[in-house]
């Protein structure tokens, strides 16, 4: 297929701003093509909309907006947008994306296009509405019932979240599946300097008959992706939240089951190359390897720096996509090494850690409604260095 | 002796061109209205002059209903339960020109899914919801939904039931554009009254009263669907709409008595878009400058 891209224009602000995590979440949306948006108010989620909705109001094309009346009448709105091959998001926190996994789930396994961004506040619950977390990691993966592995994406600055909201669209595009970006109370508000490009490469989902789509420059695969019909288009468009074959309809024999779940897996981990990489910083001469991601990195980051300068040997390793986790990347880094895990959580991010380093760990798991302060990573890594010495 | 067997795929019916023709035969059991009542859409739809390949885009829910979408030779989606309404907002503001239905369960539709279903009528969003009310949870086993009777037995039913919603009022109340109420029993006129809706610019809403001999009529002593297609009849009267006193809830709500099945189903269309129903809730077209 041909090469898309969005150049400057009304929806591509090209340029330097000084801009919020959501408000460059819903830059990079536009960036992106997107042209469906529906969603519940949700502190710290609603400046997303609110930052769309401004720009939108002055768009001369149609543009599909309705605010919905709940999260699950959102979610599944924005899935039947996707069946009318519009590119099509919502955004929410914590007890909006809660409301939502059953349309996840439907999402997943009719293979529908979207992006949700879930921008994390303290929970469980209400929670601390007007706080950070990072207590829905988990969620993201095994948030609705069934098996499924949806591409998360976790952005720990202003500028990654309007990267990272891009490339959610083409993933999303590209593997005809939904994506998450999860960001966090913290990012949300905070504002950074954002540099928009000229010009942004953007995927459109295949059409039948068109050939495949390029993601990166690799072909994907017809088999593993279909193309898909949409409505109102010459083939007809089916699906169902059932058991499907490949025409979209009922077949609940074991077989069709088996190769439609494990197809849906593998399209997503035959390509795991192709999603946002770990950034390795330090980790080269490391002693000890920090786990971070999202604005508890730059804690973690901020730490390590303080350290060095007192030469001790720290790297911090940051996912920036934890589904599917980047565990050969994780074990080739810390391979001999101490490690440290730091999250806003009682211990999330722990779980995929030790279960791919088949090994303990060590772990700050704060849970003050805030970023770990660095004088506390510090105090622990010096530490696990002290451990060292003995 | 041998028991036939029927080869489902060297049989012909009477609709090749409008239905899956893979999917056939139907889930449902001998006597269910819901093949008469999609017979009355698929009609309904051709009377409309609706495009089956290219505009068409038939929504259901979860239910004995549900499966429905699948079975019809157009676009469509078989959604989780009680979320066709949503579905379909995505799908009308998406695409505009698209003509979006929603076929689906008395449960799916007021019980889950009833928050969608009186904001999207008072959003005024552009679609046809017509619900096949056979006053039961089909699919699941026949327990009681929304617009069960109070005297009837259901396998949830402690005593009696809690009192049913009257859907047409209920839709009234919500701002509808377009109401009616029909039965099963009125096959003839359905399709006409299908396609009237159809046309309608705003939000369409049929209820659709409907038998499911199989579990709820067996247990209340109508157990064929012949029995409950003569019942319905009976009871239909239909109502003149030009008076506003016919329009009260009393004068809309069905009546059902223990021993004798349905008594009273004010029948007929009960509101049709006038000018003061349009002018506060224009149908949605997505965000144009
Ligand atoms: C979230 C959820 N809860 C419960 C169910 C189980 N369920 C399937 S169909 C149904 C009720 C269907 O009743 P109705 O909508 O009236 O459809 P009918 O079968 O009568 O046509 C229920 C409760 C489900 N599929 N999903
Ligand atoms: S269970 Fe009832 S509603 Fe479902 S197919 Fe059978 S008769 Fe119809
Ligand atoms: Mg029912």
């Amino acid at each position: 297929m041909e090469k898309l891209e969005t150049v400057n224009d009304d929806r591509l602000l090209s340029g330097k701003h000084l801009m919020s995590g959501n408000e460059a979440v819903a830059e990079g949306a536009l960036a992106a093509g997107v042209e469906g948006y529906f969603g519940y108010p949700i502190t710290p989620s609603t400046s997303i909309m609110e930052h769309l909705i401004k720009r939108i109001s002055k768009f001369k094309n149609y543009f599909s907006f309705l605010q919905s009346e709940d999260e699950i009448a959102s979610i599944t709105a924005v899935i039947g947008c996707s069946w009318t091959r519009k590119k099509s998001m919502t955004a929410t926190s914590g007890p909006g994306f809660s409301l939502m996994q059953e349309g996840i789930g439907l999402a997943a396994f009719t293979e529908t296009p979207l992006v949700l961004i879930n921008v994390m506040r303290g929970g469980p619950s209400t929670g601390l509405p007007t706080f950070p977390g990072q207590q829905e990691l988990m969620q993201t993966h095994f948030g609705s019932h069934g098996d499924y592995l949806i591409p998360t994406l976790v952005p720990g600055s202003v500028q990654e979240c309007f990267d990272f909201t891009v490339e959610a669209f083409n993933i999303s595009e590209a593997f005809r599946t939904p994506v998450f970006v999860l960001s966090d109370q913290v990012l949300s508000g905070l504002k950074e300097l954002l540099t928009i490009p000229e010009k942004v490469e953007i995927v459109d989902r295949a059409v039948p008959g068109k050939g495949p789509v390029t993601y990166k420059g690799e072909e994907i695969s017809e088999v593993l992706v279909p193309a898909m019909n949409c409505f109102g288009e010459d083939k007809k468009s089916f699906s169902t939240g059932l058991s499907h074959n490949e025409t979209g309809h009922v077949d609940l024999s074991a077989d069709n089951y088996d190769n439609l779940i494990n197809r849906q897996h593998q399209k997503i981990t035959q390509y795991e190359h192709l999603l946002p990489q770990p950034k390795l910083q330090q980790t080269d001469d490391a002693d000890i390897i920090v786990v971070a991601y999202g604005s508890t990195a730059r804690a973690c980051r901020l730490a390590i720096k303080r350290l060095r300068r007192e030469n001790h040997k720290i790297g911090i390793f940051t996912p920036t996509t934890v589904w599917p986790f980047p565990e050969k990347q994780l074990n080739e880094v810390t391979k001999g090494r101490k490690v440290l895990v730091v999250e806003m959580s009682i211990g999330q991010l722990i779980w995929p850690v030790e279960r791919y380093l088949h090994r303990k760990v060590e772990h700050i798991g704060h849970t003050r409604g805030q970023i770990p302060p660095p004088s506390l990573i510090e105090k622990k890594l010096k530490e696990m260095l002290k451990e060292d010495n003995n | 002796m041998e028991s036939p067997i029927i080869d489902f795929s060297k049989l012909k019916h009477n609709f090749e061109k409008d239905l899956t023709s893979a999917m056939i035969p139907t889930i449902w059991c001998t006597g269910c209205s819901l093949g008469t009542n999609l017979q009355a859409i698929i009609r309904g739809a051709n009377l409309a002059g609706y495009d089956f390949d290219h505009e068409m885009v038939l929504v259901s829910g979860i239910g004995c209903t549900g499966r429905a979408s699948g079975y019809v030779n157009a676009d469509g989606f078989h959604t989780t339960h009680g979320r066709a309404i949503p579905f379909a907002s995505g799908v009308r503001i998406g695409n505009p020109d698209l003509e979006v239905i929603v076929f689906s369960g008395d449960g799916d539709l007021f019980s889950i899914g009833g928050n969608h279903f009186i904001h999207a009528a008072r959003k005024c969003i552009d679609m046809t919801v017509i619900c096949n009310n056979n006053s039961t949870y089909g699919l699941t086993g026949g327990q009681a939904s929304p617009t069960s009777f109070i005297h009837t037995k259901t396998p949830t039913t402690i005593g009696q039931n809690t009192r049913p919603f009257d859907l047409v009022n209920l839709a009234l109340g919500a701002g509808a554009t377009y109401v009616a109420r029909y039965t099963t029993a009125q096959n003839t006129s359905l399709p006409k009254v299908i396609a009237e809706a159809m046309r309608v610019d705003g939000f369409a809403f049929i209820d659709l009263v409907s038998g499911c001999p199989a579990l709820y009529g067996r247990r209340n002593g109508y157990p064929t669907g012949e029995y409950m297609i003569q019942n319905f009849r009976e009871a239909s009267v239909f109502v003149d709409t030009s008076d506003p006193a016919n329009l009260l809830p009393e004068q809309t709500a069905i009546e059902f008595d223990r021993t004798k099945g349905y008594t009273r189903i004010p029948v007929g269309v009960f509101r049709r878009p006038g000018e003061d129903q349009l002018k506060d809730a224009l149908p949605i077209k997505g965000v144009v400058p």
